[in-house]
């Protein structure tokens, strides 16, 4: 999900709608399937959060355009491609180094202020989005006439790289502007392990810029005087590159630009950048209806998809023929076109359909185990706790005096007292306790819920298991008291309960056992150890049990 | 209507009484009672409001074991100071000084200490040593050695930072007289009917005291099951109603399951480490075939006809170990092992923990519980899901729901279901759900359409029981008290 900002005043303009208040167009964006996300009046400034698929939104211009033919202001009509005689080489160790190159020219462009802050936003915003953070795609835009053709795109070692990268006055290796510049050092672990470094170079040997990392000073920034640009973007993936070439050419196109393609010549292939030709797709009407339940027309169905961008044909009482817009990442299926088609029909406006599917309930043993603990436990005056199942290390070992085994570690966590998956529930229960002291005793609780036991035998070397644990807080506590109560709960589940006396560090000498349960160890019960309750800075004596039933 | 106290409850009315304000510990010191006899007339006097009961937290400080240490063998500031009054230091040399028993994080912990509570200063690049430093340091001594006396919070704050002190607690019931009890002492054959009583025939002689029955007591205290587990029962029970089966899945899981089987692309920001706990582990995947077609499936859409991710799938990736960030994982692990009937008409249903990858705050925990279900079907359609939908929030007490488009990775088309809620005077985001795509259906050979909806627990919990804060609901912090006395939702939601 992103969040773009944009001027309300002006997309009233291209809608041709000056009466439209926020209230409507926030309809029209719900049924469309997106949403405001605030608007401040004084500033013109609204903000709409832009689904993760549509990519395509992400500028003023997308979502005008996109929003121009959903409410049959304006057709969309794809573009139409000039052919150039410019070219970019592409060299074998780029090929090696496993990247690719699309790019194109406009011409005829007239900027001003708003334009060229459109032009960087939707380059930071594909960099974020599509671009994973430059990680799968960079983009460069330049002045044309600063740039001599053909450009090589080529792969140096870094020591052999130099020029004066933006933000800076000196001349710098490849090296240095990793290790010293601050964009270099923001973005070099994207080319960290590699021996080489990606370039754009012109036919005056001038180094355009080092991607995915930064642009040289010299080929200058867009102005309000640039007529003329060439793009390109690079990454490792032909497909996303041509998507996000075509997402840029579109808006180049809408802010009044002319667009022409390129020869990209690699090694063994060439092809021409943008792809001129005009992707097609046949979907069945019948399909369509199937997936979406409804009974929609043909013709109304061609109409429909107009506004949703394609340009739509139909061919027989089945078939309709698409072209797809070319900027639209998000259309892989028929079943695209079906949601398509529903958003401009309106979910709303789907009549809903009662199935027949039949089938028998029924639950699983284990819930229906965890639902018979609970009930016991309950009836023997104990209340529920449902504890977090991450837990820290210091919590549920070290607090408790014994070395933590069997349990998964976490990687990254941005709650960094969290960083272990609980194995038992024996500390959460005393930690719920030290945050209810104030409340009146005795204090009877357990939890009877998952938790994860390492198990390398598994295919996630680890296995969920059902844990029961149930402690008492007062001012005075019994070993006989506790053991009273694992013994009736161990019976009624109709098992025979065995303790025999062993130490555990978490209980007192002497006033611990380990459970059996038909002859299965299967835990342990005690008086918690003085030093486990003052590790938790807990003043109240405590006795508790934990098992695996 | 006079109150019936017996000897101890009379003992225990005068001695508070006369007190105006006791702790627990001294007003058993003081009556020579037995505890229990005098928790139970605390508990008539607290019942008839002749007295009050604080619970008070106290704060007190003790000298940590660091602290120990320092008092038997001098503060390092004392020993760093000792040695500057012996030799001249300069401040470039701090960074080599070697000091007898200091490692070299000691100098430079010294010299702040030192140059903080003014027992140095720095004349031309020379430390010297203040005069009176012995007499300073030996306050900081004096302090920690009466820990317990010392009341200034500066004083406190600076011993505790230094770790020379430790911050415990401990509670403490108090009781405070609050009005005089019209009273009579009854002996205690008069109050309470006794076998013996009854064996021996005496009771026919006795008149025994009235009670004030219209007077309520405490509620009694009862073992309860959680309010969250409340929803979860609730909602399953909705399911079951509806003829669905139940399912689950391990919380740990490779990623194949909860991410590449919903064709989520490999670089999609879903699986970004942001969102998603990651472990440091492997684990292993099912059988070739299998991922064999969702290689397929995702490098170029498979047998589905779709364009599909237009990359390379990577199978190492697909091992990587996280922690389920939704109960879809659940439902993958189903397709796998349904039956050929199954593959064509089945409904399943889970509920069960998942986990995000977040900072804690009121609306966020870093786990909470998910609901999911689905159906599988001939034909079935989003006016179906709608439809579902429908019957879903009917059932519970929800009729006022809006849908708008979505986008979910598998599925399409995808739908968000708004719920106008009356107490909040609002609409609210509450279910996400959707028709499966094909390609997240093919390398499980699902020949039905397939149709889905996931609901969150804590969402619902927080609506019903009017909570604002995540953390009453659900976790290791919720307050006991509370989840004795919770009154059971209603079966519909308001």
């Amino acid at each position: 999900m992103a969040t773009i900002e944009i001027s309300f005043e002006k997309l009233k303009q291209e809608l041709k709608n000056p009466a439209l208040s926020i209230e409507d167009l926030e309809s029209i964006l719900f049924e469309f399937g997106l949403e405001i996300d605030g608007y401040v009046e004084a500033e013109d400034l609204l903000k709409i959060e832009v689904t993760a698929e549509r990519v395509d939104l992400l500028s003023f211009y997308g979502l005008s355009r996109a929003l121009k033919a959903y409410l049959d202001v304006e057709k969309y009509r794809p573009i139409e491609v000039m052919e150039s005689d410019l070219q970019v080489n592409v060299s074998q160790s780029v090929v090696d180094y496993g990247a690719y190159t699309m790019s194109a020219v406009v011409k005829d462009l007239n900027l001003d202020d708003q334009k060229i802050k459109e032009i960087i936003n939707i380059q930071e915003k594909l960099h974020v989005t599509y671009g994973r953070k430059r990680k799968s795609i960079a983009i460069g835009v330049y002045p044309l006439d600063k740039i001599k053709f053909p450009i090589s795109f080529d792969a140096k070692a870094p020591k052999d790289i130099k020029f004066v990268p933006l933000g800076e006055t000196q001349e710098m290796t490849g090296l240095e502007i990793l290790e010293k510049h601050p964009t270099g050092v923001a973005y070099s672990k994207l080319v960290g392990g590699k021996k080489k470094l990606l370039v754009f170079i012109d036919s005056n040997n001038k180094i355009l810029s080092m991607p995915p990392i930064i642009n040289s000073l010299d080929t200058g920034k867009v102005t309000e005087n640039t007529k003329e640009i060439f793009i390109e973007c690079t990454g490792q993936n032909l497909s996303k590159l041509s998507y996000t070439i075509n997402i840029l050419v579109e808006m180049f196109k809408d802010i009044g630009g002319k667009v022409y393609s390129l020869q990209v010549n690699y090694p063994n292939l060439k092809i021409v950048s943008p792809n001129p030709k005009k992707p097609t797709m046949q979907v069945s009407i019948d399909y369509l209806n199937q997936v979406l339940g409804t009974d929609i027309d043909i013709n109304l169905a061609s109409e429909l998809l107009e506004r949703m961008m394609y340009v739509s044909k139909v061919i027989d009482n089945n078939k309709l023929e698409l072209i797809v817009p070319k900027f639209r990442t998000d259309v892989l299926h028929d079943n695209d076109v079906a949601d398509d088609l529903a958003r401009a029909y309106g979910f709303s406006n789907i009549i809903p359909k009662e199935s027949r599917v039949v089938s028998v309930a029924e639950k699983l043993e284990v819930s229906i185990k965890q639902e018979q603990i609970n009930n016991i436990m309950c009836n023997m005056g104990f209340v529920e706790i449902m504890p977090l199942t991450l837990s820290s290390t210091k919590n549920s070992f070290d607090d408790f005096l014994i070395a933590g085994k069997d349990y998964v570690k976490l990687g990254f966590s941005a709650e960094s007292s969290l960083n272990i998956v609980s194995n038992w529930l024996l500390p959460k229960l005393l930690k719920t306790l030290t945050f209810n002291q104030h409340r009146s005793y005795p204090q009877k609780i357990f939890a009877c819920d998952f938790v994860v036991v390492e198990d390398l035998t598994k295919d996630v070397k680890s296995k969920n298991v059902l844990k029961t644990s149930c402690v008492i807080a007062d001012s005075k506590i019994t070993f006989t008291e506790i053991s009273s109560v694992l013994l009736r709960l161990v019976n009624v589940l109709g098992y025979e309960l065995k303790l025999e006396k062993k130490d555990y560090n978490y209980y007192m000498a002497g006033r611990s056992a380990t459970v059996l349960v038909d002859d299965k160890v299967v835990g342990t019960i005690g008086e918690l150890n003085p030093k486990v309750l003052i590790n938790y800075n807990y003043t109240v004596p405590v006795c508790g049990f934990e098992i695996e039933i | 209507m006079k109150l019936n106290f017996t000897e101890i409850d009379k003992n225990v009315y005068d001695h508070i009484k006369s007190n105006k304000e006791i702790s627990f510990e001294k007003l058993i010191n003081n009556l020579e009672e037995d505890t229990d006899s005098v928790r139970r007339s605390l508990e008539l006097l607290k019942d008839n409001n002749i007295i009050s009961e604080q619970i008070k937290v106290i704060n007190f400080y003790e000298i940590s074991e660091i602290g120990k240490v320092a008092v038997k063998e001098g503060l390092v500031e004392k020993h760093f100071c000792d040695y500057l009054k012996n030799n001249v230091v300069k401040v470039s040399e701090l960074k080599d000084l070697e000091i007898n028993n200091f490692s070299k994080n000691d100098c430079s912990l010294a010299f702040g200490i030192a140059k903080n509570n003014n027992l140095i200063s720095i004349e031309k690049g020379v430390i010297v040593v203040k005069a009176d430093y012995d007499k300073l340091i030996n306050k900081v001594l004096d302090n920690l050695k009466n820990i317990k006396e010392v009341s200034d919070q500066k004083v406190i704050d600076a011993l505790l930072k230094r770790k020379l002190i430790l911050k415990k607690q401990m509670t403490e019931k108090r009781y405070t007289f609050l009005e005089d009890a019209d009273f009579e002492v009854v002996k205690d054959n008069t109050l309470f009917l006794s076998s013996k009583l009854l064996k021996s025939g005496e009771y026919k002689d006795i008149k025994f005291k009235e009670y004030e029955v219209s007077k309520l007591p405490k509620p009694k205290q009862i073992g309860r099951i959680h309010p969250l587990r409340q929803i979860i029962y609730y909602i399953r029970d909705l399911y079951l109603e509806m003829g669905f089966k139940e399912m689950t899945s391990p919380y740990v899981e490779t990623s194949f399951w909860p991410m590449d089987s919903m064709f989520i692309s490999q670089d999609h920001p879903m699986r970004e480490i942001q969102d998603t706990f990651y472990l440091p582990d492997k684990g292993t995947l099912p059988d070739k075939e299998l991922t064999g077609k969702i290689a397929l499936v995702h490098e170029s859409g498979g047998k589905t006809g779709s364009l599909g991710h237009q990359y390379k799938w990577d199978i190492e990736a697909a091992k990587q170990l996280v922690l389920r960030s939704h109960t879809t994982a659940a439902t993958y692990r189903k397709f796998y092992e349904l039956t050929d009937e199954e593959k064509k008409e089945c409904k399943y249903f889970s509920i069960g923990k998942v986990f995000r990858n977040e900072t804690i705050d009121s609306t966020h925990l870093p786990e909470f519980h998910h609901a999911e279900g689905f159906v599988i079907g001939k034909g079935l359609s989003l006016a179906h899901l709608i439809g579902f939908i429908k019957v879903f929030f009917k059932k519970l007490g929800i009729e006022n729901i809006k849908i708008k488009p979505t986008y979910n990775p598998y599925t399409e088309p995808s739908v968000e279901v708004f719920a106008y809620l009356p107490s909040l005077g609002k609409w609210a985001e509450i279910m996400n759900s959707g028709v499966f795509r094909k390609e997240s259906l093919e390398p499980y050979g699902i020949e039905g359409d397939v149709i889905a909806w996931g609901i969150g627990i804590e969402r619902i919990a927080m609506l019903v029981y009017g909570k604002r804060n995540i953390k009453d609901i659900y976790g290791d912090e919720c307050d006991i008290d509370w989840l004795r006395s919770y009154t059971l939702p209603p079966r519909k939601i308001k």
